[in-house]
């Protein structure tokens, strides 16, 4: 067995990698911690929501954009506790059902705004995987070949509609998370005011993959979202966070969940 | 340095008599030091060891009333962010295996290079204690008088444990196949030596 050189590393170099580790004065994430008797008792409250919040944030979600989107609120549905909204694939050449992952279910449905309680009850429905994209991202049922169910929040700007496959694919890679692109549009608002030093990550599309350069935003924790250095507009936000939003309260989600 | 010194001594002092707004002062002046002692030993990118920082700080606030002497108010500080960064590793190892733990830290660097990226991995598998003593010496920049009061242990302990962590990432390195060393000619002010290897 070859012995290890113990002259190999100097202390100028540990102490230089411990520099490029410190970090921030601050500590990163604020929590508090409810003493423990309280745990318990959030926990049962928690489990309540976890079981709800998804319907319910579909259900806001299908109210706010359900008419301007290609789906109808009869499209939504939720899946391992995530909520879906369906749109129709015009171009579905590179968007191929994969195996199936398991049972959705429909929301109560009314979108015809006539007599409450005469909508579509939720029911289940077989559910199967999109080739290439992972199921937290998209879906596809088993009846509906021409509609392809998308995670709430996730390429949901109408502008991405022809480029959804595509939109779908991408992602950016930032130091073991995984990030989605949204779009702040001119008619949103101004862009997001960038802060801090660019750093760089890895940006993967079906057709490459890059290294770019990213930068923090004001008031948005990294570990929530970044946005590109070149464009600022192109907002990448890590999975699970603000699936509500879209791109106009994109931003005030994301500083919320700070 | 000097004038700093005597800055926390006497914002320490006045602390400790119940003086909120110094306490702010020597929380906010103690704060870099405490919250990335203890990141660096629990481990970058942890949420343990913000966790940990968070309740070094606050472990100071409170504790402020039993300070003994304001003069060593630093080290009394990094001896709370150590034993809350030494307690929460425990609980790092087993996040872990769970492999529930990262967040992002910005980093100095923005793309390291292998021989950094290999030289990190091995400093977080170093049992804590040897982390602990590094972090101090060669980031803090203690002496290892001063690293030895803040661990409570012998000064000699601080020697061999310093030892065995350069022996330990050695070790991993040549594993690793990385070798020659990288010439890495340190500024810091905590690096007790300036070499360059060919």
């Amino acid at each position: 067995m070859k012995k290890p050189d113990t002259d190999l590393v100097d202390d100028g170099e540990i102490t230089a990698m411990l520099r490029g580790l410190a970090g921030s004065a601050e500590p990163v994430r604020r929590t508090s911690r409810p003493p423990r008797s309280l745990v318990r008792t959030a926990a049962t409250f928690v489990a309540a929501a976890a079981l709800l919040l998804p319907a319910l944030a579909l259900a806001r979600w299908v109210a706010d954009h359900g008419s301007s989107g290609s789906a109808a609120c009869a499209d939504a549905v939720t899946f391992d506790g995530r909520p879906y909204v369906g749109h129709e694939i015009r171009t579905s050449g590179d968007v191929r059902a994969a195996a199936g992952v398991g049972v959705a279910t429909t929301v109560y449905c009314d979108d015809t705004g006539d007599t409450p309680g005469d909508g579509t009850p939720a029911r289940p429905v077989r559910m199967r995987g999109v080739q290439g994209i992972d199921p937290e991202v998209a879906l596809m049922s088993r009846e509906l070949s021409h509609v392809v169910y998308v995670a709430v929040g996730r390429c949901a700007d109408l502008r991405f509609r022809e480029e959804l496959s595509g939109c779908l694919r991408e992602r950016l890679d930032l130091q073991g998370r995984r990030y989605s692109r949204f779009r702040v549009h001119e008619d949103h608002g101004p862009a997001p005011e960038q802060v801090g030093a660019p750093f760089l990550a890895t940006l993967s599309t079906p057709a490459v993959t890059a290294r770019v350069s990213v930068r923090k935003i004001q008031g948005i924790a990294a570990v929530d979202a970044v946005s590109a250095e070149a464009d600022p507009r192109n907002v990448y936000v890590v999975d699970g966070r603000c699936y509500v939003g879209i791109s106009v309260d994109l931003l005030s989600c994301l500083r919320d969940a700070g | 340095m000097l004038k700093v010194e005597t800055d926390l001594h006497q914002l320490a002092e006045a602390a400790s008599r119940g003086d909120r707004p110094a306490l702010d002062d020597l929380v906010r002046a103690l704060q870099a030091d405490v919250v990335r002692t203890t990141r660096l030993i629990v481990g970058s990118g942890s949420t343990v060891a913000e966790d940990a920082a968070q309740d070094a700080l606050a472990d100071m606030t409170r504790g402020i009333g039993g300070l003994e002497d304001p003069h060593a108010v630093r080290a009394w500080a990094l001896r709370i962010a150590t034993r809350r960064a030494m307690k929460a590793s425990r609980s790092e190892r087993l996040l872990r295996l769970r492999r529930e733990r990262h967040i992002t830290i910005p980093e100095t660097d923005s793309l390291p290079s292998r021989r950094t990226v290999e030289l990190r991995s091995a400093f977080h598998a170093l049992k804590p204690r040897l982390r602990a003593v590094a972090v101090l010496r060669l980031y803090v920049g203690l002496s290892e008088a001063e690293t030895a009061a803040v661990l409570s242990i012998p000064v000699g302990t601080v020697k061999s444990q310093l030892h065995a962590a350069r022996f330990e990432l050695s070790r991993a390195l040549t594993d690793a196949g990385v070798v020659p060393a990288t010439q890495v000619r340190s500024k810091d002010r905590g690096a007790p030596r300036e070499e360059t290897r060919h």
